[in-house]
């Protein structure tokens, strides 16, 4: 389930990309405490894994203890040491809850990672927290520390040698919630979109799709028939519930994904929004929308028109026009 | 500023003044008024020196110090900000005590090179003698933070019951380096005398030197390994513009465990072949 959804505004303005339509809605966005973490191995591999395994079980924080997935890449001379790995982005609702996530993320998914290391991606300030200065005492009184620039580090000795993790991590006030939806009739065509999308905001830097491989199937809503679920499945939006209850789909839809957007900034996220948008309307979909609360809870509105206005319009915009 | 030796004595001058916050925001005249001891007399820095303010505006805290100063001793002790330059030799105690900003010399150093420092950066790009970040007869503890830096070699001592910071010698070292050592790190890139290490408690001490070392019999070898930490070291060294060959990065260390006869929680990490 994700975190975001609701139904869209209704349209008040035509635009449509390459034939498919953009829906004058916003995607509504929340502030949450982010990090990132710099993973490092022996070869590139191993630092995959590493970053893949600590943000496993992180797709939303209405059922996990943070967000989190793998930034990108690094090549060696991007990291502290010198090896080949990965950044990590991670978002909490607090920081006394990403402190908690992230030490136990590195614990038990990095620090067991055959190789690993495990360093701080963000200015230290006064918002930092702790991370190798918990798990420090796994190494029993035989850990080392070593300060560099201002910087401790903690070497765990383990069973292939040591593993080193930076004592504190830099925290900023990121944004997350950010999406958009792809609404398509042929679920091949459409999975494909959301893949390209993926792909694209991706490349942007700086932001995170939590869910699994970048999209969120199971769109959810506040609330439940059952009272002790917070959430559960979006009917609107589920094309198979379509006759049974009020039904927010075009009637040639049957196949809806959600990509979730978490970034550092306001500005990348927006930027991630066009990237997916552009790309994703390559394909064949009927409409392009996105989730929100109706403004009430969040205080991040990222409205589709005005960011694709904002970015320039590809070839193939119509604006004023319909399908 | 820059102050120019007149070579016009022999006799040890006490340099201690002559750091930039002193000389800061002074006119030239004022600056040439400041008394400094030579011998057991006297002087003026003018007596001694050419006070030149001709390339700065005065208000920064840069100084620069030319000529053959090795009877100067105790340049930038106790210094707490700015820069400071040696243009030749630096007598002893150079940087001695210092807690903050860059001292640079483009020459050698004579004993005592940032012996106790607290904080800052020393680079010496020759040689350095006794005693580098080492501690003062009757002392307990040697360099408390801060950087030395000696692209040449250092004599015997060098990081004598050091507390934290780190030592990063370009060439050969003399005998006892690191001894006694309390924390903090030393790093070597060239021959090592006898005895590294010898009485340490805890630290590091990394011999990246190919030409073989004589570990002290109260070391206990571990195994090889490659240490994350240590390439962040050395990217840093490099950083600073410290010359790290290329093969170090990838350096397998030899990890001996001691001084096993004060508790063994030290370290002398030596170079076992590259990557």
């Amino acid at each position: 389930m994700t975190d975001t959804p609701q139904t869209p505004s209704p349209a008040r303005r035509p635009l449509s990309i390459a034939r498919v339509e953009i829906i004058d809605t916003f995607a509504e966005a929340f502030p949450m405490t982010a990090a990132r973490a710099i993973v490092t191995a022996d070869d590139p591999r191993w630092a995959e894994v590493a970053g893949r395994t600590m943000s496993g079980y992180a797709t939303s924080v209405i059922g996990c203890d943070a967000e989190a997935a793998i930034e990108r890449a690094l090549a060696p001379e991007e990291t502290p040491d010198g090896r080949p790995g990965v950044s990590v982005l991670l978002f909490a609702f607090s920081r006394d809850a990403l402190e908690k996530a992230l030490a136990n993320r590195v614990g038990q998914c990095v620090m067991t990672c055959p190789t690993s290391a495990c360093y701080n991606g963000l200015p230290l300030d006064e918002r930092s927290i702790g991370v190798g200065s918990r798990l420090r005492y796994f190494g029993d009184g035989y850990q080392i520390s070593k300060c560099l620039d201002g910087r401790r580090y903690w070497r765990i000795p383990v069973m292939d040698g040591e593993f080193t993790c930076e004592e504190r991590f830099g925290t900023t006030k990121g944004v997350a919630g950010g999406n958009i939806i792809l609404l398509g009739v042929d679920p091949r065509a459409t999975l494909a979109a959301a893949e390209a999308a993926v792909a694209a905001m991706r490349e942007v830097g700086q932001v995170i799709l939590p869910f699994p491989g970048g999209i969120a199937r199971s769109g959810s809503k506040v609330g439940s028939k059952y009272k002790a679920l917070r959430a559960s499945t979006n009917t609107a939006f589920c094309p198979m519930l379509r006759g049974l209850v009020p039904c927010e789909l075009p009637e040639q839809v049957r196949c809806v994904y959600e990509m979730v957007i978490d970034g550092l900034t306001l500005e990348s996220v927006e930027r991630a929004t066009v990237a997916g948008i552009h790309a994703a309307c390559e394909f064949e979909l009927v409409q392009v929308s996105a989730g929100n609360y109706g403004g009430k809870l969040g205080p991040f509105h990222i409205h589709l028109h005005e960011v694709l206005s904002r970015e320039g319009m590809p070839r193939g915009t119509r604006e004023g026009g319909n399908r | 500023m820059i102050l120019r030796w007149k070579d016009g004595t022999k006799l040890p001058v006490e340099a201690d003044s002559l750091v930039p916050e002193t000389v800061a925001g002074r006119p030239a005249d004022e600056v040439a008024r400041m008394p400094l001891s030579v011998g057991n007399a006297r002087a003026e820095v003018g007596d001694l020196f050419v006070v030149d303010r001709s390339n700065g505006t005065g208000s920064e805290e840069t100084l620069i110090l030319e000529g053959d100063l090795r009877n100067l001793r105790g340049i930038g002790r106790r210094m707490a900000r700015g820069t400071l330059t040696v243009r030749g030799d630096a007598g002893p105690y150079l940087g001695a005590g210092i807690s903050g900003g860059l001292i640079e010399v483009h020459g050698n150093a004579d004993d005592w090179a940032g012996a106790e420092m607290s904080g800052g950066l020393v680079r010496i790009r020759g040689n350095a003698g006794r005693f580098v970040g080492a501690s003062f007869p009757g002392s307990r503890i040697g360099m408390r933070a801060g950087v030395i830096l000696v692209d040449g070699s250092v004599g015997e001592d060098a990081g004598r019951r050091m507390r934290r910071g780190l030592i990063a010698v370009g060439g050969a070292a003399g005998e006892g380096f690191g001894r006694s050592l309390i924390a903090g790190s030393l790093v070597a890139f060239g021959a090592m005398g006898r005895q590294a290490g010898a009485g340490m408690k805890r630290g590091t001490i990394a011999l990246l030197g190919t030409q073989g070392v004589e570990v002290f019999p109260t070391f206990a070898l571990s195994g090889t390994y490659r240490f994350p930490f240590l390439r962040i070291y050395l990217r840093r060294l490099a950083g600073w513009g410290f010359p790290v060959g290329a093969d170090v990065f990838s350096a397998q260390m030899a990890r001996y465990n001691g001084d096993l006869a004060e508790g063994g929680q030290g370290e002398i990490l030596v170079w076992a072949g590259a990557g």
